[in-house]
């Protein structure tokens, strides 16, 4: 596969409060994308996973670490040298009529990138918007209306559309999906898997929202309070996830159907303040396996099934693997196996 | 064994300058001691209203116009406001989907929980601190002694929704109606939070009434389901026969709805359609239902039994059921 398209090395985001304390949105986190690859940052509220996304769109600057996008270090450049790499890193937000101007038609919103991007003529760039919208499936009557004519759905492809007009690498969407209605979401969805298949596309793409993730991504990183516990392919995850977080986040996903079985597989108490952390395993106070030692030093990420980095020391007894990497069969004590889909 | 509770033909109306607005058009449900019944319906349906009509909490402009609300053999709407006050808290007992909405921002939780276990029984300041203790013990609060002297500010969301909780359980309540428990909380800490009320409320044998706008929850953590629209039931059902077969159009389009929100396999979707509502002197559904014919047009149709406790509000539900016709 060659290098990767983007690589984030132990990148850390303090936000201070005040001269002695800082929220640490995100604590020594390191992945990487490859070309044509989804990779989804997945956590709930705090756990730093936009923090993290906003780092790789230079939207802030992280306190260390380095993120390394085309084997350059984008930490290190000027705003002038990134301009000309934002062509190639895009963004979708979670509040699609908050991010589009309500003051410009849609025909003007989808031409702006183009014109900063500066390489096409203006009847090119006309031709591209009208390309564009169709391949968002939104009708070329569109173009005229603003954003407040239109449906949050439709909303949401005009974001779309506008993060694909330059013809990115990498897209970095933010609960792209969160804001929409449930009957809309899977439309949207399932666009976003197409365009990825289409044009080769990398994203990463940062939920709380676990089926969404299941139906775009290849690959998932678990994110909790800043770290991640676990990465592996999502299949993977889902048919067996080994950190206790990635098994209580996905026990918690409740089927519409009283025929599956529920994982009883839970957490206790509240998700500590990220201003301070607790200086062992941060999921140490919720954890069903919490014992003396996982409060003392923080887990270091481990590779216990190939491709799966988890950072839990309990994690390889409490799956029931054995060093040499064999799996033993799940007894009742095991993740409870989903049926999974073809395509995850 | 008599209903704990028997709403019957229930109206509620919103009165504006412009007239009054229909919200409650004829609501009826029973529950029995120890039963769960799910509420499901999208916004604007009249969940949220139901609970609070049982409760006793409605105040111009809104207004009920009719019915009856059997709680233990007795009207609740035929009681005083003096006589309501010694059931509510007591006897039934309500949790909102905002909690810290609903907690005094200047009192301590230990104060405004010690408040509402004088409320109902004699004891001393001291004894309904040491209560308040034990229940912020029950559900779950870690150093509860401390929290008792924190302000609802200091509490995380899922902690407030404990307090509520607590508060909700103080007097170990016949009925408990839960208006989305979950709302605005983190995932592991929403399963954290229905698995906390189904056992407490299964110690208690107290009944509940959830109201939610998630299929999956009423799927778990309920034994029937009513399903509302434009503030009517229009099908009620144990959740085994509603989840394999459910016959209204409305709920048939919500259950697809949410499977394929829930769905990984791609290419599953279900728009929901406009929100529209029928007049009053045809089926509220016509708007958006596609098996809609002239007969639905004609008369509101009753809310009919099917088969044994399942009960649906379309006249073609027959056909339905039959797999005469798809919806």
């Amino acid at each position: 596969m060659g290098e990767p398209l983007l690589e984030v090395r132990h990148l850390v985001k303090y936000f201070p409060v005040d001269r002695h304390r800082a929220v640490k949105a995100v604590n020594d986190v390191s992945f990487h994308i490859d070309r044509g690859e989804a990779l989804a940052l997945v956590g709930e509220s705090g756990s730093g996973k936009t923090t993290a996304g906003r780092c790789v769109l230079r939207l802030i600057d992280p306190t260390s670490g380095t993120i390394i996008f085309q084997g350059r270090d984008i930490t290190a450049m000027s705003q002038a040298e990134f301009r000309a790499l934002r062509p190639h890193i895009q963004m979708v937000f979670q509040e699609p009529f908050d991010s589009l101007n309500p003051r410009m038609p849609i025909g003007a919103i989808l031409d702006e990138p183009l014109m900063l991007a500066n390489r096409l003529t203006p009847a090119q760039r006309q031709r591209r918007v009208r390309e564009l919208v169709e391949m968002v499936r939104l009708g070329p009557s569109c173009l005229r209306k603003y954003p407040h004519q239109l449906s949050g759905g439709e909303q949401q492809r005009v974001g779309i559309a506008r993060a694909i007009a330059t013809q990115p690498d990498l897209i970095v969407l933010d609960e792209p999906t969160s804001a929409l209605d449930v009957s809309v979401r899977a439309e949207i969805l399932d666009l976003l898997t197409d365009l990825q298949q289409q044009l080769g596309l990398a994203y990463l793409f940062i939920s709380h929202d676990l089926t969404a993730v299941r139906r775009v991504c290849q690959r998932v990183a678990i994110m909790y309070l800043g770290k991640i516990v676990e990465v592996g392919r999502a299949e993977e995850i889902f048919a067996r996830p080994l950190h206790p977080y990635s098994r209580a986040l996905l026990s918690s996903v409740l089927y519409p159907d009283p025929n599956v079985k529920l994982d009883r597989f839970l957490l206790k108490g509240e998700i500590p303040s990220p201003i301070n952390l607790p200086s062992g395993c941060h999921l140490y106070a919720r954890c069903p396996w919490a014992r003396p030692m996982c409060n003392q030093a923080y887990p270091p990420l481990e590779e216990l099934l190939p491709g799966r980095p988890v950072a839990c020391f309990r994690a390889r007894e409490e799956n029931g693997l054995v060093a040499d990497l064999q799996l033993t069969p799940a007894g009742e004590s095991g993740p409870a196996a989903r049926p999974l889909g073809d395509d995850c | 064994m008599p209903a704990l509770l028997e709403v019957r033909d229930l109206r509620v109306e919103y009165h504006r300058a412009s007239g009054p607005v229909v919200v409650l058009n004829g609501v009826g449900l029973t529950l029995q001691p120890g039963e769960s019944l799910g509420v499901v319906g999208e916004s604007g349906a009249g969940k949220s209203v139901l609970a609070r009509t049982i409760l006793g909490l409605l105040q111009p402009p809104w207004r009920i116009v009719g019915g009856s609300i059997i709680f233990q053999g007795q009207d609740l709407l035929q009681r005083s406001e003096r006589e309501l006050a010694r059931i509510r808290g007591r006897e039934i007992a309500l949790t909102t989907p905002e909690p810290r909405k609903h907690l005094n921002p200047v009192r301590t939780i230990g104060d405004s929980l010690a408040d509402v276990v004088q409320a109902h029984s004699r004891v001393s300041r001291r004894e309904a601190y040491a209560r308040a203790v034990a229940l912020l013990t029950a559900v779950g609060i870690p150093d509860p002694g401390l929290r008792l002297k924190s302000y609802p500010h200091e509490l995380s969301g899922g902690m407030c929704q404990r307090v509520i909780i607590a508060m909700g359980l103080a007097h170990s309540p016949k009925l408990l109606l839960a208006d989305e428990p979950t709302a605005g909380l983190d995932v592991t800490i929403s399963r954290q939070i229905l698995d906390l009320m189904h056992e407490l409320v299964n110690g208690f044998s107290s009944s509940l009434l959830l109201v939610s706008r998630d299929l999956g929850v009423v799927a778990h953590y309920c034994q029937r389901v009513a399903v509302m629209y434009a503030g009517q039931i229009v099908e009620v059902a144990d959740v085994p026969t509603f989840f394999a077969k459910a016959t209204h159009p409305y709920s048939r389009r919500l259950l697809r709805a949410a499977a394929a929100a829930r769905d990984e396999r791609r290419g599953v979707s279900a728009a929901m359609g406009e929100r529209a509502i029928g007049g009053d002197t045809e089926c509220a559904y016509v708007p958006r239902c596609p098996l809609a014919v002239e007969a639905c047009r004609q008369q509101r149709p009753a809310l009919e039994p099917l088969r044994d406790g399942h009960r649906v509000r379309c006249i073609r539900a027959a056909e339905i059921a039959s797999g005469a016709v798809e919806v």
